[in-house]
């Protein structure tokens, strides 16, 4: 069996099998939206539900309370109960983020650890979306990894691997982005 | 939209054409319901660690997906069909198919001692016999190439992101540096690259010999 022959068939099926795992991978996260989304949406309705109900039970009361008694009384105003959007801002794996800070809040280091650099492998763009998508899912890729880098740093320092943390520090800072400043701030704390 | 309509379901033999036509929206569709039939189904699959059940579930539905492609599962008289060693059959439900394939792969890593599986004599005991020529097609070169995509799956996960990175992304080392940091350096990532190859060709070669294809 030629040598040549084997390589071009052993890269015909990375490339058929890249292919599938990145559609997959799209498919997860389009699963994991929805299902957020979903969760989203029944609360909120749950929410007005009770906000309804509640509603109905206090106007009932007034109006009970108006039949009951003569003119004159004072409506109590109804506000509406406050709630904050619990809308979770999806930005391309965000959930993958927001179990990576659970397991750093819970203490669970090496699985953050772990869990953070199998996220930032994880950049695979399926290459038959539209360049606009493609260039949108990189764009995304590119936001998490540098959120994810930021944990990172956050992971080695709290499970005391200072030095490790120093490095990543070190090149961290000359990134453009949110924490930027941040971290400059934080360098200059390590190395006092 | 304040109301979620019912989603449109679509039958084995439209999903299987969604997957030789390229139909995404079908094939998502799929995708999701075996996610959804895969987590309830190996429940009592015990052992795996989160990333093992991953791989258990991505390996499975890349065989029936490649299965589906190359047309050794098709459509005929309004069945779906396989073809197998013994001959064609047919698949009267295909998240069923889907699912002994997931057991059959469970058992294989129950069997190759890689993982501390604990007896399940439920799964064990209940293993199809009819099931063991899965993997297999009748065209050789279609053999083949089954053959490389095993090989391929099988390598460690770091191997195939590297080659994935290399041959299916195009990104030179230098990129896949930058995206691996536990490769401390470029010589060791290129060292790496190449032992992933020439392990990969030695589990080909290795397999084709025992399949008399070589």
């Amino acid at each position: 069996m030629k040598e040549e022959d084997i390589d071009k068939r052993i890269e015909r099926v990375i490339e058929s099998v890249g292919s599938k795992k990145a559609a997959m991978r799209q498919w997860e996260t389009d699963r994991i939206a929805t299902n957020e989304h979903r969760k989203i949406v029944a609360k909120r309705w749950r929410i007005y539900g009770i906000s309804a109900a509640a509603s109905l039970i206090v106007i009932c009361g007034i109006g009970i309370g108006t039949l009951l008694k003569e003119g004159g009384r004072n409506v109590h105003g109804v506000s509406s109960p406050e709630y904050t959007s619990t809308a979770t801002l999806y930005r391309g794996g965000v959930a993958d983020l927001s179990e990576i800070s659970a397991m750093i809040d819970s203490a669970q280091y090496d699985e953050a650890l772990k869990a953070i650099n199998v996220s930032m492998a994880d950049t695979t763009v399926d290459l038959s979306f539209t360049p606009e998508r493609q260039q949108y899912l990189r764009d995304l890729n590119k936001s998490r990894i540098y959120e994810l880098k930021w944990m990172k740093i956050d992971v080695l320092i709290k499970s005391g691997r200072k030095n490790e943390a120093l490095k990543q520090l070190e090149s961290f800072v000359k990134e453009e982005g949110a924490h930027q400043s941040e971290a400059k701030n934080l360098l200059k704390s390590l190395h006092e | 939209m304040i109301f979620e309509f019912r989603r449109k379901s679509y039958t084995d033999i439209q999903i299987v054409e969604a997957y030789q036509t390229g139909d995404k929206k079908i094939q998502q569709f799929w995708y999701d319901k075996c996610r959804s039939q895969f987590g309830k189904g190996t429940s009592n699959y015990g052992g795996l660690t989160d990333y093992d059940r991953e791989d258990l579930f991505q390996d499975s539905f890349i065989i029936l997906w490649e299965k589906m492609e190359s047309h050794q599962i098709y459509t005929l008289d309004a069945m779906v069909h396989v073809t197998t060693k013994k001959g064609d059959s047919i698949i009267p439900d295909m998240l069923g198919y889907f699912m002994r394939i997931v057991k059959n792969k469970y058992l294989e890593m129950f069997h190759s001692g890689k993982y501390v599986i604990p007896i399940n004599e439920s799964i064990t005991s209940s293993q199809d016999d009819s099931f063991e020529d899965t993997y297999w097609d009748e065209d050789p070169e279609m053999e083949k190439d089954r053959i490389v995509s095993q090989c391929l799956l099988s390598l460690p996960k770091s191997c195939l992101e590297i080659l994935t990175k290399f041959y299916y992304e195009k990104k030179s080392l230098e990129q896949i540096l930058e995206e691996r940091p536990e490769n401390n350096s470029y010589d060791g990532l290129k060292s790496r690259k190449s032992k992933c190859m020439t392990n990969l060709k030695k589990r080909i070669t290795e397999s084709f010999a025992k399949a008399g294809l070589l």
